[in-house]
């Protein structure tokens, strides 16, 4: 740590007035200060009062010790001067004045500002033959309101210093006790965050810090193992992923080979049984034929996703026109459509003709999404939209499927893209299928830079985009599925 | 110069003005506060503008303008106004039976800079206060 980054931990400008440790402190100070103040109001009442007796009492002592002084002592005049000059200033009184039968003493000194004090005291033991006399004493004093006012000023600072000396005691003290060993703890945690393991903690104090820092300690070893013992395996995991797909495409691969001849031979013989009218013949080789296809198709999904998992799906761009491919494939899918008693329609935005992208992927994509209308939909209507979309003045194609068909349960939408997943096992039963289909789309369309969603009511029926650059040439694709124009996955209702 | 900068400073000048009873002083005091309260222009915003047309980093006195409100009118400003009112009000109507909340106020605003927490900003932000 440098100079000006210490000095800032110091002084902590932002992350202290944040801090626990302020609040505590500010609750504390704004606890102790109003009561401090309540009591102080009672204690200047009791002062007060103190101090106006102390006065009053001054003042019979100055008369009293001057009376006497004058009355009975054997001084001269100028000692007498003196003395009761020297009884006035011990009692803090400016000056005086004192007129008797026999003594006079005038103020000589300027009494601006102070209050003069008069007693008149009757002469009753007349011994020097001064019947009827009286001395009369004057003395001037500082104003009693002005000395209580004094008196609370002192008071008040007094206490507000105390006040000062004990919140400054407090900040400091909640600041190294407190703070800055949970300052370290929150860095140490930010920097095992962040990926570094490399902290340092002072787990030898004996206090809960050091509690936490010996248990925070263990807690990272034990984090560290974990992490190594999950890292090897996923990488064992991984290759052996990589080990199954590889098996599954040269298995699949291998499976196709005979399975085609079986169907090429099956197809001939099913022409020749046809030639001779062989009834018996035909309707098996025909069971066989629509089987092997099935069987071929469901290996042909198989090794779609055995290659994209193995990442050895490629894409083949190249310009061809969406319509004609909607149109063939509509063509195609139409007698599935009438299997279960669907309408199938088709709303095309005219202004898209051509786009560049790789056309059996998004043939395949939309086949699996219509295909699945069709099978999970029955008296129903399926349509299909192609319409544009402008997204920070790229051109991507929007392609909708939607059905009034059985739709998704809530919980189930975000099963539909993970392999070998169907809603329920019963749906499996009911409308077969191996769950690789919309696995397969959802990787084809981020292969093509695009992506796909989904919105479904359970009951109501579903609707999948499928969203795809109209130039796949252009890499405007990664941004886009950061910044999607429509909700990703959602349900109605 | 931060928000608690400023307190301590009043504050602080608050106290001494009191002791020294050079109430002239405290006049201009009241008045610089009321004319923070109405036109928000604070001295503490004020100088940190200065600092900054200076090429100053003050970007740690700069805070972000606070999301939950009810009221649109910053609690500082509000606390300023308090201030001139509370003051204004015990040195020209009660300067003798309340003396005590003077100094109370004057040390409040010291010892909130202090510990950098004021319960009346606090309070008004409770209330709704931006």
């Amino acid at each position: 740590m440098n100079s000006s980054e210490k000095l800032k931990f110091e002084f902590g400008q932002t992350s202290w007035r944040q801090s626990i440790a302020v609040k505590i402190t500010a609750q504390i100070i704004w606890v102790i200060v109003p009561i401090v103040f309540v009591s102080s109001i009672f204690l200047f009442d009791t002062i007060e009062k103190d101090q106006s007796q102390s006065f009053l009492y001054k003042t019979d002592v100055l008369v009293y010790r001057v009376s006497n002084t004058i009355l009975h002592s054997r001084l001269a005049v100028d000692e007498k001067d003196a003395l009761i000059a020297k009884i006035a200033a011990e009692l803090d009184f400016k000056a005086i004045e004192v007129s008797a039968p026999n003594y006079q003493l005038t103020n000589k000194v300027d009494t601006t500002g102070y209050v003069p004090i008069k007693h008149t005291l009757p002469i009753i033991n007349a011994d020097d033959g001064f019947e009827n006399a009286f001395i009369e004493i004057t003395s001037y004093h500082v104003p009693l309101e002005r000395i209580i006012e004094q008196q609370r000023k002192d008071f008040l600072a007094v206490i507000f210093l105390c006040l000062i000396i004990f919140a400054v005691f407090l900040v400091m003290s909640i600041r190294i006790w407190l703070y800055k060993p949970l300052k370290t703890l929150v860095d140490a945690t930010e920097t095992v965050a962040s990926g570094n393991t490399n902290v340092d903690l002072d787990a030898d104090r004996k206090d809960e810090f050091g509690h936490l820092s010996l248990f925070f300690y263990r807690m990272l070893d034990s984090m560290i193992e974990q992490h190594n013992t999950l890292r090897e395996a996923a990488k064992a995991a991984s290759e052996a992923n990589n080990a199954k797909s590889i098996f599954l495409a040269n298995m699949s691969h291998e499976l196709r080979t005979p399975l085609n001849a079986i169907i090429g031979y099956s197809e001939m013989m099913l022409d020749e049984a046809k030639d001779r009218n062989d009834r018996t013949y035909i309707e098996d080789l025909e069971k066989t034929i629509s089987a092997s296809r099935h069987l071929l198709h469901l290996i042909n999904e198989v090794l779609d996703l055995s290659k994209i998992e193995a990442g050895k799906m490629e894409t083949h761009i190249s310009k061809f026109n969406i319509q004609d491919m909607i149109q063939e494939i509509v063509t195609t899918l139409e007698p599935l459509a009438r299997q279960r008693n669907n309408t199938l329609n088709i709303e095309f935005d005219s202004s898209i003709t051509t786009i560049h992208s790789d056309s059996m992927k998004v043939r395949q994509i939309l086949i699996n999404l219509l295909g699945n209308a069709c099978k999970f939909t029955e008296n129903g209507l399926i349509t299909l939209k192609a319409r544009q979309l402008i997204k920070n003045s790229h051109r991507y194609l929007a392609l909708s499927v939607s059905d009034t068909g059985i739709g998704i349960k809530t919980e189930n939408i975000n099963l539909l893209f993970k392999p070998f997943t169907q809603q329920d096992n019963s749906s499996t039963r009911s409308y077969s299928g191996t769950g690789l289909g919309l696995s397969i789309c959802h990787h084809l369309c981020i292969l093509l830079g695009g992506k796909i969603d989904v919105q479904s009511d359970l009951g109501k029926g579903s609707c999948f985009t499928v969203t795809i650059p109209i130039d796949s040439e252009k890499p405007q694709a990664i941004s886009f599925m950061n910044d999607s124009v429509l909700p990703k996955v959602s349900s109605g209702g | 110069m931060s928000e608690h900068t400023y307190r301590l400073v009043l504050g602080a000048l608050m106290l001494v003005l009191l002791y020294t009873e050079y109430y002239i002083v405290a006049y201009v005091v009241i008045g610089v506060t009321l004319f923070e309260g109405l036109t928000n222009q604070r001295i503490n915003l004020v100088v940190t503008r200065i600092l900054r047309s200076f090429g100053a980093d003050v970007s740690e006195y700069e805070k972000p303008p606070r999301k939950n409100y009810r009221i649109p009118f910053d609690a500082e400003r509000a606390q300023r106004l308090f201030i001139a009112a509370a003051f204004a009000a015990l040195f020209f109507l009660a300067p003798n039976e309340f003396w005590i909340l003077n100094w109370f106020f004057a040390f409040g605003m010291l010892l909130s800079g202090i510990v950098m927490f004021c319960p009346v900003i606090a309070l008004f932000r409770a209330i709704g206060f931006r």
